[in-house]
């Protein structure tokens, strides 16, 4: 696989999972980050390398809408919340990944 | 809604980047307190926390430039990164761009107007095989002159060659169309052989085509019409077979209506028969017609010119003085309807690249302003060749960049190009043959693309390849102090002979595109309103319009007669208060040098130029013009003689409002290149008041000398002076006048329009439109040479000028440094370009600038001036806020 679609791959998953971490609550970036990495268990570390440049994607794309508001510290933060379309996308996107998913298990367990 | 969300948004990216930045940074810094935090409740202490909380976030901004990346450029239209790169760099440097996309424009403008011309050069009449349709002249061999030939020609060449079939003649005349019951007015008419429709291959759309007995001496006067004439003119009657019409008097019978679309020969709606008259004349003789016919099958054009040299070589033996100085030619029909098949295709290709050349002198310019840029990112291109770019994707990143420049240039050339020529169809209607559309054909867009490449190529690869070239690594170690690169003396050169440039295209230009707007506003101060002038031309004279008009003149009257006959009818039709007559239309008498005796003489520092019309003795009368002082010139005064009358501004302009009755004047023709002996003294006998009123720019007001005439074998302007009509209303009587009086001579009409001078307002708009666009882009491009010229100076001498601040220069010095370079470019080059508009003016004669270039010179020159401190002011406030320890820190 080359870097570049193994990079594809990437953004793509992550995509999902910012997606999927917003489906519960709007949140700030920070907190996007930490929440992944509870639910992953401390097994996943979201740079914020990537995941400004890969929520201004989703914004751009509108599946994420942005907000100023203030935090539970009385701060100023940036919300993001899913959008109709970004539930919708989740949706697709996870019964993809699934697919996907399935189909590698079935390739895998046969070999 | 989430659509305009999203856009707004991206615009919001666009207009408002400083503000959406802001935010980004509030977010990284809310996203680092968040980190840090989270740190400093594992256990770190407060720095070490935030230290590595920044470890974790790096450098912010990457992440700028990664989020920027992430937002509007890609998804909105999928750009590359070069293009994305480039779009930011253009978007940085907006003056830059701007300005180039200018002046590249105007240069895409001119090269694309002239590459349409060259498809038109190459089209053809939309019939049937309409490119083997040729035209045949002669080109005379002593002044490469053209559109010689007769109807003796055309029977000459119908009898002895093969290769050119259904050999036709046509010719155009102006005839005043009168429909019973219906519109009049002037039409164009084709008179055109028979033959002519069969060579077109085109059948009527009703009745019949014109017949060759339509052609016999004495046959029924008929004519065929147009499609869009049977429509407007006849409400498209389809009885209209048979009905008649009136041709100068002449009732002529309709018999056929062409289909639509069909304006063959040239762009006419109307065809009446030519030839009959063809037994008065022999060789050389007769009115000038067009010759067009197909080349037969399987002939080339070569084939055929040669066989008619074999004609023209018999000829010229037979009749030495008309034929031993004609060469035949065989030409694409369009070319001779264009006016320009004497010319070899080598010659408009090589204007077309004249034309091209034009742009790419503007590209070489901003080529060297991007140079200038380039030599600024020396650093940022240092740097990205040492983390590995190749050299190709850096010259591509330049490329791409000069690309944008140059392909917005195309379009806004294009426009120009577009509006330029309608502005000239529209000024000029049915000039261009009728399958040429006003506009820009596809082509043109094309090869208004590659020009722009060809552009891009030029300001892009050129200076990348020379900014990445192998002293880089040199660049590398000097960084941060002077650019390695070496601009000095081209590129001073460069800003002289563009400021030169500017001062020398300017002032004529200007001048001229002044002169022509304010004579438009004068307004006369005779009864424009109620007059009429009309002009006949000698039957023989060679002006092409002229030549198609058969010299019969009745025997034993010489045109001197035949003008007084004119006059005579004229004056005695209902509702002609007066008719007068003069060599020539108010405000269009021969420019001549006044020599006032006793005062400054015409080799004097002011040119005195006046216009100087010959006129009847009724002239002043007929004309309302009041005599201020003296006499008027009476019949007592001989053509010839020593009395004259001047204009007021005459006497004001040279005489100084002193006396004018009595001195003595004499004049010099204005003939360029000749010097002409003086005339002999004049004696002023009056003073009569100008014709226009010049009052809001007296300056202006053309002087005024009127010598006294008598009618001879000089054709002079009638003008007529009307009480209780229309002067419009008289212009079908004087064609019929002049019909009986002067048959076959050529006739102008102009009406209060024209003499007020209404009817060229229009031109005048367009050319200084085109004017102002021209002077906008020279000016535009010598103020951004000059500035990235100072720029880059200044960031070469960054270290200087903040070691002398330091020092203890103050601003004043600083700005000294700046300002006396820019000040010596701009004075070369003005030294240059005002040597060189002399010299131009001295070799035109003084036509150049009409006289005027004590106030032209100076203007431009300020203009130049203020447009270079302008320019220089940017950088000199660059220069001002270097700090003195920054500079140093740079070492």
């Amino acid at each position: 696989m080359s870097p570049r679609e193994s990079n594809d791959m990437l953004r793509g998953t992550l995509d999902l999972l910012i997606l999927k971490a917003l489906s519960l609550e709007p949140m700030h970036g920070w907190s996007i980050a930490q929440r992944l990495e509870q639910l992953s268990g401390d097994a996943l570390r979201i740079g914020a390398g990537s995941l400004y440049p890969a929520l201004q994607r989703l914004e751009e794309r509108g599946l994420v809408a942005s907000e100023w508001g203030i935090t539970e510290e009385n701060r100023r933060a940036k919300y993001y919340k899913l959008t109709a379309a970004g539930r919708r996308a989740l949706g697709e996107e996870l019964r993809s990944w699934r697919e996907y998913v399935r189909m590698m298990e079935i390739i895998l367990g046969t070999t | 809604m989430e659509w305009i969300t999203r856009w707004r948004k991206r615009l919001r990216v666009l207009f408002r980047r400083e503000e959406v930045e802001r935010e980004l940074d509030e977010e990284f810094a809310f996203h680092l307190e968040m980190e840090t935090r989270k740190n400093i409740r594992a256990g770190m202490t407060p720095e070490a926390a935030r230290r590595q909380a920044v470890l974790t976030f790096g450098g912010i901004e990457r992440f700028r430039e990664e989020v920027r990346d992430a937002r509007w450029f890609a998804p909105v239209i999928g750009l590359t990164p070069d293009v994305k790169l480039a779009l930011r760099m253009l978007a940085k440097h907006p003056v830059l761009s701007l300005t180039g996309a200018f002046g590249m424009a105007v240069g895409v403008a001119i090269a694309t107007a002239f590459f349409s011309f060259m498809a038109f050069y190459y089209s053809a009449p939309p019939v049937d095989e309409g490119d083997r349709i040729v035209a045949l002249d002669y080109l005379d061999i002593r002044n490469e002159d053209c559109f010689c030939t007769t109807l003796f020609d055309l029977d000459t060449w119908r009898g002895s060659q093969q290769s050119v079939r259904q050999l036709s003649a046509f010719r155009d005349s102006d005839r005043y169309l009168h429909v019973p019951g219906g519109t009049t007015g002037i039409v164009r008419v084709a008179e055109m052989t028979a033959s002519g429709f069969d060579v077109a291959r085109v059948r009527p759309h009703l009745g019949r085509p014109l017949l060759e007995s339509d052609e016999a001496e004495g046959a029924p006067a008929v004519l065929v019409i147009g499609y869009d004439e049977w429509r407007r003119n006849f409400g498209a009657d389809r009885g209209i077979v048979g009905r008649e019409v009136r041709l100068d008097g002449t009732p002529y019978t309709i018999v056929g209506v062409m289909p639509e679309g069909f304006r063959f020969p040239h762009n006419h709606g109307y065809w009446t028969a030519l030839g009959s008259d063809r037994a008065l004349h022999g060789p050389g003789d007769g009115p000038r017609v067009m010759i067009f016919g197909r080349l037969a099958p399987g002939v080339s054009r070569a084939a055929a010119e040669a066989e008619l040299r074999i004609v023209s070589a018999r000829l010229a033996r037979e009749f030495p003085a008309a034929y031993s100085t004609l060469r035949p030619i065989v030409t694409p029909y369009v070319r001779a309807l264009l006016d320009v098949h004497q010319y070899p295709a080598w010659v408009v290709w090589t204007m077309q690249l004249f034309a091209a050349l034009i742009l790419a002198a503007v590209a070489v310019t901003v080529a060297s302003l991007v140079y200038a840029r380039t030599a600024a990112r020396q650093a940022e291109i240092a740097v990205r060749t040492a983390l590995g770019a190749s050299r190709r994707r850096i010259v591509t990143q330049l490329f791409v960049e000069a690309l944008a420049i140059s392909s917005l240039a195309a379009v806004i050339g294009l426009l120009i190009a577009n509006f330029g020529f309608r502005q000239i169809v529209a000024i000029n209607p049915g000039s261009l043959p009728y399958w040429i559309e006003p506009g820009l054909p596809a082509s043109t867009i094309a090869y208004a693309l590659g020009l722009a490449v060809l552009a891009a190529f030029i300001v892009g690869i050129i200076p990348a390849l020379a900014a990445t070239g192998r002293r880089l690594q040199s660049t590398l170690r000097q960084m941060g102090g002077a650019t390695g690169m070496q601009l000095g003396r081209t590129w001073t050169a460069l800003i002289v002979v563009q400021v030169g440039v500017a001062v020398a295209v300017l002032p004529p230009v200007i001048g001229i595109a002044w002169l022509t707007y304010q004579e438009s506003r004068g307004e006369p101060t005779f009864p424009a309103d109620e007059m009429l002038t009309v002009r006949l031309e000698r039957a023989e004279a060679p002006a092409r319009e002229a030549l198609a008009v058969p010299p019969v003149e009745r025997a034993g009257e010489s045109f001197a007669d035949t003008q007084a006959e004119l006059i005579r009818r004229i004056a005695a039709e209902p509702g002609v208060l007066g008719v007068t007559y003069a060599s020539a239309p108010p405000r269009s008498g021969r420019r001549v040098l006044i020599e006032v005796e006793g005062g400054v003489t015409t080799t004097g520092a002011a040119r005195l130029v006046a216009l100087s019309t010959d006129v009847a003795p009724n002239y002043f009368d007929v004309f309302g013009a009041q005599m201020l002082t003296g006499r008027p010139l009476g019949p007592g005064d001989a053509p010839g003689g020593a009395a004259a009358v001047v204009s007021r501004s005459f006497v004001r302009r040279f005489l100084g409002d002193g006396a004018a009755l009595g001195r003595r004047v004499r004049t010099t023709v204005i003939a360029a290149g000749d010097s002409v002996q003086p005339g002999p003294w004049l004696e002023i006998v009056g003073v009569v008041d100008d014709l226009y009123d010049q009052s809001h720019a007296p300056e202006l007001q053309r002087p005024a000398l009127y010598l006294p005439t008598a009618l001879g074998a000089a054709p002079v302007t009638v003008a007529i002076r009307t009480r209780g009509i229309d002067p419009d209303a008289l212009v079908p009587r004087l064609w019929e006048i002049a019909k009986e009086v002067a048959p076959g001579h050529p006739m102008t009409i102009a009406g209060p329009d024209e003499l007020r001078g209404g009817d060229s307002s229009r031109t005048v708009r367009f050319a200084v439109i085109m004017v102002g666009l021209v002077t906008l882009s020279v000016l535009l491009l010598s103020a951004v040479g000059i500035s990235a010229m100072m720029s880059f100076a200044v960031t070469r001498r960054y270290r200087e000028i903040g070691i002398r601040s330091a020092l203890g220069a103050s601003r004043r010095q600083v700005l000294q440094t700046i300002f006396s370079r820019s000040a010596l470019q701009l004075a070369l080059g003005l030294t240059v370009g005002a040597i060189f508009t002399a010299l131009l003016d001295r070799l035109s004669g003084g036509e150049l600038m009409n006289g005027q270039q004590h106030v032209l010179m100076p203007v431009v020159a300020a203009l130049v001036i203020a447009a270079g401190l302008l320019a220089t002011a940017g950088p000199a406030r660059r220069a001002l806020r270097i700090h003195p320890m920054e500079a140093l820190r740079q070492e």
